[in-house]
C-alpha cells in the first residue's frame, strides 16, 4: 500500500507541474502576441490586445483607414504600409484560426452578422464578467473600466484570463 | 486497528472535496500570495523606529504598497485540474500493470495488488475531479452552446470516464472490465486536452 500512496503523491505532483505549464505548453487562454509592429505602433497607446480575441471581421473592420481615424476617440491613423501589415497579423491569428480555448469560446458567441468593435462587447466577455459588481471595475479608479485588461488580469500579457491570475485592485478578496 | 484501503480512498476524496470547498470560499489561501496586496500600509511607531529617523522618501501615491503578483499553485480551480491528471495518471498505472491473460494465475491475487488499488484510486480521483468540476464550473457549462462546446464536451468526458472507471472497478475481474477501463482512459485523456 505503501508504494501505491507514493505513486499517487508522484501522479499528483507531476500533474501540478504538467498544469503550471512546466512540462505542456497550455492553450486555455488566447495566442500571445508575437508581432513587435503590433506591440510598438499598438501597444505603446494601450493594452496590445491578443488578435484571438476578436473575430477577423471585427479586425478588419476595426483597421480600416477610417475608423483609425477615429479610433474611439482618438487618432490612430499609420502609413499604410504599417497598416497592412498590422491587419495581416490581426486577420492570421483572429479568434476563429486559433485552438485557444478562449478564442474559441469568443468566436463560438459572435454570431455571423455581427461585427463587435470592442472585445467587451462580446457575448463570452460580457458573460463572463456579468456578475463583477460595478464598485469592482467602473467605480474604480484604479480598473476604470473592462477595457483595461490588464489591471485585473495579471497574466493578460501571456494571454492567460483565468481566475487564479485575477488581483482586482483594491478588492483583495474579490 | 487496521484500516482498509477503501477507507484511505474515501478519505482522500473527502480531503479533495473540503479542500475545493475551502478553496472556493476562500479561507484556505496560502499566506504571502497577494493576500495583502491591498492592505493599507499606515505610518506606525514601528514603522517609524525601522527608518531611524532618516529621510525615507515616502510612497508618492499615497499608502497603499502592491506587492507582485505571484500565482498561487493552490486554488479551487487548480484542484480540479490535480484531481482530473492524477485520475488520469493512475488509470495508467493500472492499465500498465494489468496482469497479461497468458501469464495464467497471477502470484499475488489482483485485488490486492497495484493494479487493483491503482485502478480504485482512478475512479476516486475521478469522482472527486468530477464533483469539484460541476461545483466550480456549472456556469461554464450551457446546453444552449452545443455539444461542440469545449467546456461542454470536457464535462460530459469527464463523467462518463468517471463512470468507465467506477464500472471497470465494479465488474473487475471480469474480462469486460479492460474495455471500460482503457474506454474511460480515453475520454478522461480527451477531456482534459479540450481545457488544457
Amino acid at each position: 500500500m505503501s508504494k501505491l500512496i507514493l505513486s499517487m503523491l508522484i501522479a499528483v505532483v507531476f500533474a501540478s507541474s504538467a498544469l503550471a505549464g512546466d512540462l505542456f505548453p497550455r492553450f486555455k487562454g488566447v495566442a500571445p502576441v508575437n508581432n513587435a509592429k503590433y506591440e510598438s505602433e499598438c501597444g505603446s497607446c494601450h493594452f496590445a490586445y491578443q488578435p484571438g480575441l476578436l473575430p477577423s471581421r471585427s479586425w478588419r473592420k476595426l483597421m480600416e483607414p477610417g475608423e483609425l481615424e477615429d479610433h474611439f476617440g482618438d487618432n490612430a491613423e499609420m502609413e499604410e504600409g504599417e497598416r497592412l501589415a498590422i491587419l495581416d497579423f490581426l486577420v492570421k491569428h483572429a479568434a476563429e484560426t486559433s485552438w485557444y480555448k478562449r478564442s474559441t469560446k469568443i468566436n463560438r458567441s459572435v454570431r455571423r452578422d455581427e461585427r463587435p468593435l470592442r472585445i467587451t462587447e462580446t457575448r463570452y466577455i460580457k458573460r463572463k464578467h456579468e456578475d463583477i459588481q460595478r464598485k469592482m471595475i467602473q467605480d474604480n479608479p484604479k480598473v476604470r473600466s473592462l477595457s483595461y485588461c490588464n489591471n485585473c488580469h495579471m497574466r493578460a500579457a501571456d494571454g492567460v484570463y483565468d481566475d487564479d491570475t485575477v488581483r482586482i485592485p483594491g478588492f483583495p478578496d474579490w | 486497528m487496521k484500516l482498509r484501503w477503501n477507507c484511505y480512498l474515501l478519505a482522500l476524496a473527502a480531503i479533495s472535496i473540503l479542500s475545493s470547498g475551502q478553496a472556493i470560499a476562500q479561507d484556505f489561501r496560502m499566506p504571502g500570495y497577494g493576500d495583502y496586496s491591498g492592505y493599507a500600509l499606515l505610518p506606525s511607531d514601528s514603522i517609524y523606529l525601522a527608518r531611524n529617523d532618516t529621510d525615507m522618501p515616502t510612497h508618492s501615491s499615497g499608502t497603499t504598497i502592491e506587492e507582485p503578483f505571484r500565482e498561487s499553485w493552490f486554488t479551487a480551480n487548480k484542484i480540479h485540474g490535480y484531481l482530473g491528471l492524477s485520475s488520469l495518471i493512475l488509470a495508467g498505472v493500472a492499465a500498465a500493470t494489468a496482469p497479461d491473460d497468458d501469464e495464467g494465475a497471477p502470484a499475488t491475487p489482483v485485488n490486492k495488488g497495484t493494479h487493483h488499488n491503482a485502478a480504485t484510486a482512478a475512479a476516486a480521483l475521478g469522482a472527486a475531479a468530477v464533483t469539484s468540476g460541476f461545483l466550480l464550473h456549472w456556469d461554464d457549462v450551457n446546453p444552449e452552446n452545443g455539444l461542440l462546446d469545449r467546456d461542454n464536451l470536457h464535462m460530459l468526458l469527464g463523467v462518463l470516464a468517471t463512470a468507465g472507471f467506477i464500472a471497470a472497478v465494479s465488474q473487475a475481474p471480469q474480462e469486460s472490465h479492460a474495455t471500460l477501463g482503457m474506454a474511460g482512459g480515453v475520454a478522461m485523456g480527451i477531456g482534459i486536452v479540450l481545457e488544457w
